[in-house]
């Protein structure tokens, strides 16, 4: 029997083989990696850089000079940044209790009814999700218009409420219908998966016992589910305090002077899009870099919380 | 499935059991009533509330064949490439997504190499992660590429944007498949290049098509980044149009607007219509963990 | 080609599937890998494949050390658990898999090897067919052609039968043992079945916590089993195990448990005045006979009639010993018989060690 030492490994070989396992990963991954690096990893670091410059139409790509961190001092020296901060709070915890209650109730209820008729309506609340933004912005615009055209002066007449422009006067009511609306259908998908995947078992046994819906709700399947409870909060917080897109398509913050404008409104307006024409994009930096690193926090939160370890289960073969 | 969950007890009264249906109705006529008064409103001159005045009528939808006749289209790109803009976009954004997330998804869930765990926490944190912070310094990096106001740059930046959740998505189809297809491949002579096109990725095209339909709808609703990085007229695209005209401030014409919206919207419906389940299950499955 | 495991191990984290290994199988030959599960089996036959890397020790074929190389580099052809089907090629694209890798083989080469594969495990008829619209037994012979339709040196399979019904699976454990001949190619199979490695190897790994317990053929593995575990897992129904103590008698050596004698035909080579040992016998090797005779006196527990023979479990003081009767035997619950251990057939073990004495 030929020993070991005999015919040993010649070194050459052993490196190749070490390389290709190498080089296969980086051939699949390059093209992720590089399109992550230029467009996620680079704009975080941009961010933070930028905010500390006074980089803006004015100054162009190449005049602008680094000013510290002024940028964070003009925002809390600005006298709406508490009512900034204060709609944007009022902002993400009303539309999210309003999302999750939503989304857990239209989740029970549509696996109580017949299969067919559940998912039936939890299309249709996936509907707002998959439609686009302006369209959608478009059918609250009418719903809320003021008369003879919204619909919502019509159903709230019979009730003695005077017909009005809902935007104007009830600015506050539309964000929060708008996104709630929209919202919905995330928690309700992901309660309505968990909700499937308790063993029937349980209610059946819950049922035989003799335990009432209600009952069975709160014993059984509120406690099954309260991890994706957990996550579906967590989630939509972080999706809310950077949100703006159905504002911006609505109420535009108004009206008036920031009457609905949130955090990540205000870093729009200020660095893209506002009707002064000076885009002051490091002051607007400054607005987002906040986000970003709040962001930032919950994500390694949700990571810890979520045990990423159990998702990454080592691969079967080692070639 | 929990369906029968909580069925009623024989004997009982039937009248509770009609309870959770009236709940689920009256909370989701908001939603109809939109969506009806979308396609309502664009086949009448206009509609006070829920009564259409004045009688059916196409005029609204003549942005398609005069377009010259509708006085709020008159100084905009014509509405055919627009729609071809919208197209592209929609379509190039999904294909790539695709290809790459498959590629990074497949690395993910076979392939072993130094920093995947370090790699795939990146992935979820970036998933997780809301990515329109990110729009200001996208701005800068666009123009210092020389991708700004160019098709080219968005759809790389909505690419880039899809790619965490499609890297998950996928990697979670990989997972899924029996390991011995992977050994059984590499045995008979494969190269992991080859397992990958040859073996995985027909494994998985249920999926693909599931991701693929739902990044084309993301993509072909996408208002804020054609918005931001594509300001000037030609490069638009639908949800840009839409926005103009609603935003231009004076008498806000609904007819016109429900019909462009709806001409907009219909492709989306028509998709929903034919893949709701595996939109359905990829929106929930996409974000667990 | 021969195949050399020397030292193989393989850790995962600190825990060692495969311990110090050393195996050599001849160049033809047909080896079973035996064990229960988790003894490092199957995790053998992966390193073999190459899907798994050693953690130290070497792999060799033929002259060749080959734990560095990929698997399509070491010739190697394997059938899998669950036959590992392409389920979005036919048949015929499933068996070419393999020659299509290859760009030495024409496109006329190719179909006409698939056709001569397809045909030397009878599968000719089914090459438009998908893997789903196949049999059990249909799909395992596919992948049988799947693995050598490329002349690999070496087959490996992982438990080929344990997804088959007990019917197909007798049939396919003749076929496959027939082909292997037929084409005179080195075989390594996995199994956890002592049956199918019995029935089908020329010889025998038993394998257990990673470590090697026996390698021999199954003639010897049944007539000399090497540990008490071997002993225990080979042979079905299992072998029937008693604590003994050894002690001379007349010139000749017998095991005494408690008031019962049994005389030995084979004693332990060195016999100190009295031992401990761990007394083996297969119930094939317990006769039942009328009350009073024999070496003990027993009471029948239960009858499981086979058919072909009868299982016989008798009560024997506190144990209880299984015996096989002959179909005629008749015998009640309860009823007293005379039992009798065949003097030739007794095995004895070492109570600590497990290691045999004689």
């Amino acid at each position: 029997m030929a020993r070991i030492e005999e015919i040993a490994l010649p070194r050459e070989r052993q490196a190749t083989a070490w390389w290709r396992f190498n080089a296969t990963a980086l051939l699949f991954l390059g093209p992720a990696m590089a399109l992550v690096l230029v467009f996620f990893i680079a704009p975080v670091v941009i961010t933070f850089v930028m905010s500390f410059t006074d980089l803006a139409t004015s100054t162009g790509l190449s005049n602008w000079q680094w000013i510290g961190p002024e940028n964070y001092q003009r925002m809390f020296r600005s006298q709406f940044w508490l009512t900034i901060l204060g709609n944007t709070f009022v902002y993400v915890a009303v539309v999210l209790a309003f999302n999750v209650i939503v989304g857990l109730g239209i989740a029970l209820l549509s696996v109580h009814v017949e299969a067919k008729a559940g998912g039936l309506f939890r299309s249709l609340w996936l509907l707002p999700r998959i439609s686009p933004s302006v369209v959608y912005a478009l059918m609250w615009t009418w719903a809320a218009a003021s008369p003879p055209f919204g619909m919502i002066n019509y159903v709230v007449e019979p009730f003695g409420v005077e017909p009005r422009y809902w935007i104007q006067s009830d600015p506050w009511l539309i964000v929060i219908l708008i996104n709630g609306f929209v919202g919905a259908s995330f928690g309700m998908l992901i309660f309505t998966s968990a909700i499937k995947a308790i063993p029937e078992d349980l209610f059946r046994a819950a049922q035989v016992d003799g335990a009432s819906a209600l009952h069975v709700i709160r014993r059984i399947t509120l406690p099954l589910i309260k991890w994706p409870i957990l996550f579906v909060l967590v989630y939509q917080t972080m999706s809310l305090f950077a949100s703006y897109e159905y504002i911006y398509l609505t109420t535009n913050g108004g009206p008036g002077l920031y009457a609905t404008e949130t955090w990540s409104l205000w870093a729009f307006h200020t660095a893209l899009s506002n009707y002064y024409g000076n885009l002051d994009f490091a002051y607007g930096a400054a607005m987002a870099a906040i986000l970003v690193l709040m962001g930032l926090g919950i994500s390694v939160v949700m990571l810890r919380l979520f045990r990423f370890g159990q998702l990454v289960a080592e691969p079967r073969v080692e070639v | 499935m929990a369906t029968a969950v909580i069925a009623r007890a024989p004997g009982r009264s039937r009248w509770p059991s009609l309870v959770p249906y009236a709940v689920l109705l009256l909370a989701t006529v908001p939603i109809l009533v939109l969506y009806l008064w979308l396609f309502y409103s664009s086949f009448f001159p206009r509609i006070e509330g829920f009564r259409p005045v004045g009688d059916f009528t196409i005029d609204n939808w003549r942005f398609l064949w005069d377009p010259q006749s509708v006085p709020q289209l008159r100084n905009r790109p014509p509405i055919i490439p627009l729609t071809i803009n919208t197209f592209v976009f929609a379509t190039m954004t999904s294909l790539i997504s695709l290809l790459v997330s498959s590629m990074a998804g497949y690395a993910f869930s076979r392939l072993r190499f130094r920093g995947r765990r370090v790699f795939l926490g990146g992935v979820l944190l970036l998933h997780s992660f809301p990515s329109v912070t990110l729009l200001i310094a996208l701005f800068v990096v666009l123009r210092f590429l020389g991708l700004y106001d160019k098709l080219v740059g968005v759809i790389l930046v909505q690419t880039a944007f899809a790619l965490p959740f499609g890297i998950w998505i996928m990697k979670g189809f990989f997972d899924n498949i029996p390991w011995d297809l992977e050994m059984s491949a590499l045995v008979d002579g494969a190269g992991r290049l080859r397992t990958w096109w040859r073996i995985m990725l027909p494994l998985v095209k249920p999926g693909l098509l599931a991701l693929g339909v739902l990044l084309f709808v993301e993509g072909w609703n996408q208002f804020l980044l054609p918005f931001v990085f594509m300001p000037s007229g030609s490069q638009q695209t639908l949800s840009t149009l839409v926005r103009g005209i609603l935003g231009e401030g004076r008498f806000v014409d609904y007819g016109l607007l429900t019909a462009v919206g709806l001409y907009y919207i219909a492709p989306i419906l028509v998709l929903f219509v034919l893949a709701q389940d595996q939109l359905m299950r990829i929106y929930a499955g996409g974000v667990k963990g | 080609m021969r195949v050399v495991l020397e030292h193989l191990t393989k850790k995962f984290g600190d825990v060692a599937a495969v311990n110090e290994l050393d195996l050599e199988m001849r160049a033809g030959e047909f080896v079973a890998l035996l064990g229960p599960s988790g003894c490092g089996k199957t995790t053998t036959l992966l390193m073999i494949a190459g899907i798994y890397r050693p953690t130290s020790g070497a792999i060799i074929f033929g002259d060749q050390r080959v734990d560095h190389l990929h698997p399509k580099d070491r010739g190697i052809g394997m059938v899998f658990q669950s036959y590992a089907l392409y389920p979005h090629m036919t048949v015929a694209e499933n068996i070419g898999f393999p020659l299509e890798l290859r760009s030495s083989v024409s496109k006329a080469e190719r179909d006409k090897r698939v056709r001569e594969a397809a045909a030397l495990v009878q599968v000719a008829e089914l090459l438009d067919r998908r893997p789903a619209q196949l049999s059990g037994g249909q799909q395992q012979r596919v992948a049988l052609a799947r693995a050598l339709v490329k002349r690999p040196d070496i087959l490996l399979l992982d438990e080929p039968l344990s997804n088959l019904d007990a019917r197909l699976r007798h049939e396919m454990r003749g076929e496959i043992k027939r082909l292997q001949k037929e084409v005179g190619i080195t075989s390594i199979f996995v199994t956890h079945d002592q049956l199918e490695a019995l029935t089908m190897a020329d010889r025998v790994a038993v394998m257990r916590d990673g470590r090697l317990q026996a390698y021999a053929t199954p003639a010897e593995l049944y007539a000399k089993p090497a540990n008490r575990f071997v002993a225990g897992f080979i042979g079905s129904p299992p072998m029937n195990f008693l604590d003994a103590e050894l002690a001379a008698r007349n010139g000749s050596v017998v095991a005494k448990i408690d008031n019962l004698e049994i005389p030995l035909a084979h004693p332990p080579a060195t016999t100190a005045d009295t031992r401990a040992a761990t007394l083996g016998v297969r119930p094939e090797h317990l006769a039942i006979l009328p009350p009073g005779q024999g070496d003990a006196n027993a009471e029948v527990y239960v009858v499981e009639p086979m058919g072909r023979e009868q299982i016989v479990d008798v009560q024997v003081g506190p144990r209880r010993l299984r015996a096989i009767a002959p179909p005629g035997f008749a015998a009640r619950i309860g009823e007293r018989v005379g039992l009798r251990f065949a003097p030739e057939q007794i095995h004895l073990f070492d109570p600590s060690s497990g290691d045999r004495i004689a």
